[in-house]
C-alpha cells in the first residue's frame, strides 16, 4: 500500500469491476441513490470525517519506516457540475489516466495524491462532494463513480465553490504544509463565485458539529471570502480555470481575477485540456517546466494564447519555498524513525531501537 | 566559462541593474547571444517577469504574422524584429540556482547595437533621424495592445518606457527591446507616449521648417499624449510621409558630443 501508484491497468480493471462500460453516465446510479436517500455516499460526503489527509506514505522495513515514493504532493481539483458543466465527472473519469500521467511527469520524485471533487450551488440538494486524497486507481475510480453532480445551479448568476476553498484551507491535513511547501488547488468553472459564507451552510455541508470540533476557532467568527482565500493561498498554489465561451464566462473570469488575482486565473477552451493545463501549471510552479519548453513538452495543445496566459502565473513559486526550507524535501528511500515523524533520519542518526511494525491504527480510516 | 553550451566571460558584463547582470555570450547552437543572470536566488523573480514579457511579445507577434500570412501577399509587419528573442530560461544549479535568460537579437549583429540611453548621451541627432526610432518604439508598444484589441483582456498592460531597455542599430535602423525593467501600467497609452516624446524632444536638433513641424508634433505628444499607440504611430508616419515621402531611407545623422568641432558648432549656434 505504501508503494503502489496509479496504473492504467488498475484503472481499466476497476472500471470493469464497477460496470463502467461507457464514458457517459458514470454517476447515474449514485445520483439516483442520493436523490432517493437524501444522502451522499460516505466516501465523498464532506460531513463524514471532514478532515482530508495527504500524508507521506511509509513502509515498515527492518527497524524503521521508509518513504518508498518520496514526498506527497496534494492536488485538489474542485469542478463545477452545474448546468453546462454537468458532465464534468464523466470527463474527469475519461481523462483520469492522462491526468495522472501528465502530473507525474512534472512531479518526478514526488507521490502525487489526487482529491477530485465537485461543487454546485447552495440551492442544490448537495453543495459539495469531496473525497480523500488518493493515489491508486481503484480508489479514485470508485470515488468518482459515487459522486452526485446536481446539474442545477439555480440560475442565480454564480455558484458556490467557496466551501471547497474553505475545506482546503481549514479541513485538510497535508504533509506539504507541515514541511513548508504548498499543495495545489484548482477550481474549474464557467460561473462567477458567490461571496456568501454562512454558518448555516457550513453546518449543512460539513456536519452539525463542525463548529464544536474541526472548526472550533471559527465559531461565531466566520471569515469573509477574501479572508478564506488568503488562508487558502497560504496553504496551496490556488488557481481558477475558467471554461470560455459559456454564457457567464467573462463575468466568471473577472470574478476570479478579483478573488485570486489575475496571475492565478486561466481561461481554457474545454475541460478536455485539464491534464495539459494542470500539469503545465504544476510544472511551471515547481520549476520542472520552463516557459520556453511549453510547446515542446505539451505539443499542439499549447497554443500561443495559452502560452501567454501561463507565462503570467507566478513561475517557480514552489522553488522559492523549497529554497527556504531548512532541510531538503524528503525523497524516495529516506528513512524515518517512526510514523508521524515530520523529517527523515539525518545521516548518522540511525538507531537500533524497536522494530517498526505497521498496525491497523496506522492506516487512515475512511469508508 | 561555459554554461549549457554558451561561452561567457563572467568578468565582463555588458550592463547591470540592481537585480541582474547582462552578458554577451556565444552559443554553440545559436551564435552570439545575450544572457541575463539574476544576482541572487531572490532576484529570480524579476527574470521570471522578464521571460513572461518576452513570451507574450513573441506570441502576439506570431499571431499577427500568421494572420497576415493568411491574407496572402508579401507585406508582413515583422513585429518580431522589434524585440530580442527569448531562446531559453533556466535555473542553473552550478550558479546557486540563479535564473538565467538567454536571448538572440533578430537580424543584426550584437556588436552594431547600442543602448538608446547611451546613444543619446554620446550623440546629438537631427530631428529627422528620430522618426524611425520613435516609429519603431511606438510600433513595439502596439504589441501590448493586441490582447485588448482581440477582446481577450479588458485593459492593455504596458511596461514603463526606459531608454536603457532598447538597443539601437543606427546603420540598419534597428530598434530592439531587450530588457524588461519592470513597472507596468494598465492605464491607456497616454503617459507612455508622453514619456517617449519628452525623451526625444530633449535630444533632437531642429535644422529646417520640416523638422520644426516634426518637433511640433512631438511637443503635442508630450503635452497631450494619445489614447493608443496605434494612433500616435499613424500620426507620426502621416506627417513623415507628407514631409519626406514614404519609405525613403534617411541615414542616421549625428554629431558626436564633447568633441572640439561639436563645441565650436555649439558656440556658433549661440
Amino acid at each position: 500500500m505504501g508503494d503502489t501508484t496509479f496504473s492504467k491497468s488498475d484503472y481499466l480493471k476497476t472500471r470493469e469491476d464497477l460496470g463502467i462500460t461507457d464514458d457517459r453516465g458514470v454517476t447515474a446510479m449514485a445520483e439516483l441513490e442520493a436523490r432517493e436517500s437524501g444522502m451522499l455516499n460516505p466516501i465523498v460526503d464532506p460531513a463524514i470525517n471532514p478532515i482530508r489527509r495527504s500524508m507521506i506514505r511509509l513502509v515498515a522495513e527492518n527497524k524503521h519506516w521508509v518513504a518508498k515514493l518520496g514526498c506527497p504532493m496534494d492536488i485538489e481539483v474542485s469542478c463545477d457540475t452545474t448546468a453546462s458543466m454537468q458532465d464534468e465527472v464523466d470527463n474527469q473519469m475519461r481523462v483520469l489516466p492522462d491526468m495522472y500521467e501528465a502530473i507525474a511527469k512534472v512531479l518526478q520524485g514526488y507521490d502525487p495524491q489526487l482529491c477530485l471533487g465537485i461543487f454546485g450551488d447552495c440551492v442544490d440538494d448537495f453543495v459539495l462532494c469531496r473525497p480523500q486524497y488518493e493515489m491508486e486507481a481503484p480508489k479514485i475510480v470508485r470515488y468518482l463513480n459515487v459522486m452526485a453532480p446536481q446539474r442545477g445551479g439555480g440560475g442565480n448568476g454564480g455558484e458556490d465553490p467557496q466551501y471547497s476553498m474553505l475545506a482546503r484551507a481549514y479541513l485538510t491535513d497535508a504533509y506539504t504544509n507541515n514541511i513548508g511547501l504548498k499543495g495545489y488547488h484548482f477550481i474549474i468553472t464557467d460561473e462567477p463565485c458567490h461571496h456568501d459564507i454562512s454558518e448555516r451552510q457550513i453546518r449543512r455541508i460539513f456536519g452539525e458539529n463542525i463548529f464544536d470540533n474541526e472548526l472550533k476557532e471559527m465559531k461565531g467568527a466566520i471569515k469573509s471570502i477574501y479572508g478564506i482565500v488568503s488562508d487558502l493561498k497560504s496553504k496551496v498554489h490556488a488557481f481558477a480555470l475558467i471554461v470560455d465561451g459559456h454564457y457567464h464566462s467573462d463575468e466568471a473570469y473577472e470574478s476570479y481575477c478579483n478573488l485570486y488575482g489575475r496571475k492565478s486565473v486561466i481561461r481554457i477552451d474545454s475541460t478536455e485540456m485539464l491534464p495539459t493545463i494542470i500539469s503545465a501549471i504544476i510544472g511551471l510552479t515547481e520549476g520542472t517546466v520552463e516557459i520556453t519548453e511549453l510547446k515542446e513538452r505539451f505539443g499542439d495543445d499549447m497554443d500561443s494564447e495559452l502560452i501567454k496566459q501561463l507565462s503570467n502565473i507566478e513561475i517557480g513559486a514552489q522553488m522559492k519555498l523549497r529554497h527556504a526550507m531548512k532541510r531538503p524535501v524528503p525523497k524516495a528511500g529516506d528513512i524515518f524513525a517512526k510514523k508521524g515523524d515530520l523529517w527523515p533520519i539525518q545521516p548518522g542518526e540511525l538507531s537500533e531501537d524497536e522494530e517498526a511494525e505497521e498496525t491497523v491504527a496506522d492506516i487512515i480510516k475512511y469508508l | 566559462m561555459k554554461i549549457r553550451g554558451i561561452e561567457v566571460d563572467p568578468n565582463d558584463f555588458f550592463a547591470q541593474t540592481k537585480r541582474f547582470r547582462v552578458y554577451l555570450g556565444n552559443s554553440d547552437k545559436d551564435g552570439p547571444v545575450i544572457l541575463k543572470v539574476a544576482k541572487t536566488f531572490d532576484d529570480n523573480d524579476v527574470l521570471n517577469e522578464d521571460a513572461a514579457t518576452f513570451t507574450r511579445l513573441a506570441a502576439n507577434s506570431q499571431e499577427i504574422d500568421e494572420y497576415e500570412t493568411s491574407l496572402g501577399g508579401g507585406n508582413r509587419s515583422r513585429f518580431d524584429l522589434l524585440f530580442a528573442s527569448l531562446l531559453s530560461t533556466f535555473v542553473e544549479a552550478s550558479q546557486g540556482d540563479r535564473r538565467i535568460n538567454v536571448y538572440r537579437v533578430p537580424d543584426t549583429k550584437l556588436s552594431k547595437l547600442l543602448p538608446l540611453s547611451k546613444l543619446k548621451a554620446d550623440y546629438e541627432i537631427d530631428a529627422r533621424s528620430c522618426v524611425w526610432m520613435i516609429g519603431r518604439i511606438l510600433k513595439f508598444y502596439i504589441l501590448f495592445e493586441k490582447d485588448k484589441m482581440d477582446g481577450k483582456e479588458t485593459v492593455a498592460r504596458y511596461p514603463d518606457f526606459y531608454p536603457e531597455d532598447f538597443l539601437i542599430g543606427p546603420e540598419r535602423h534597428r530598434v530592439i527591446y531587450y530588457n524588461y525593467s519592470g513597472g507596468e501600467d494598465d492605464s491607456i497609452a497616454d503617459g507612455h507616449i508622453k514619456a517617449i516624446a519628452k525623451f526625444f524632444l530633449e535630444w533632437i536638433v531642429v535644422n529646417d521648417e520640416a523638422e520644426q513641424r516634426l518637433y511640433n508634433l512631438l511637443k503635442d505628444f508630450s503635452e497631450h499624449g494619445r489614447s493608443e499607440f496605434y494612433d500616435a504611430h499613424s500620426n507620426l508616419y502621416a506627417l513623415a510621409s507628407e514631409l519626406w515621402g514614404r519609405g525613403v531611407y534617411y541615414p542616421f545623422t549625428y554629431r558626436v558630443r564633447g568633441t572640439i568641432a561639436w563645441q565650436k558648432q555649439k558656440e556658433e549656434e549661440k
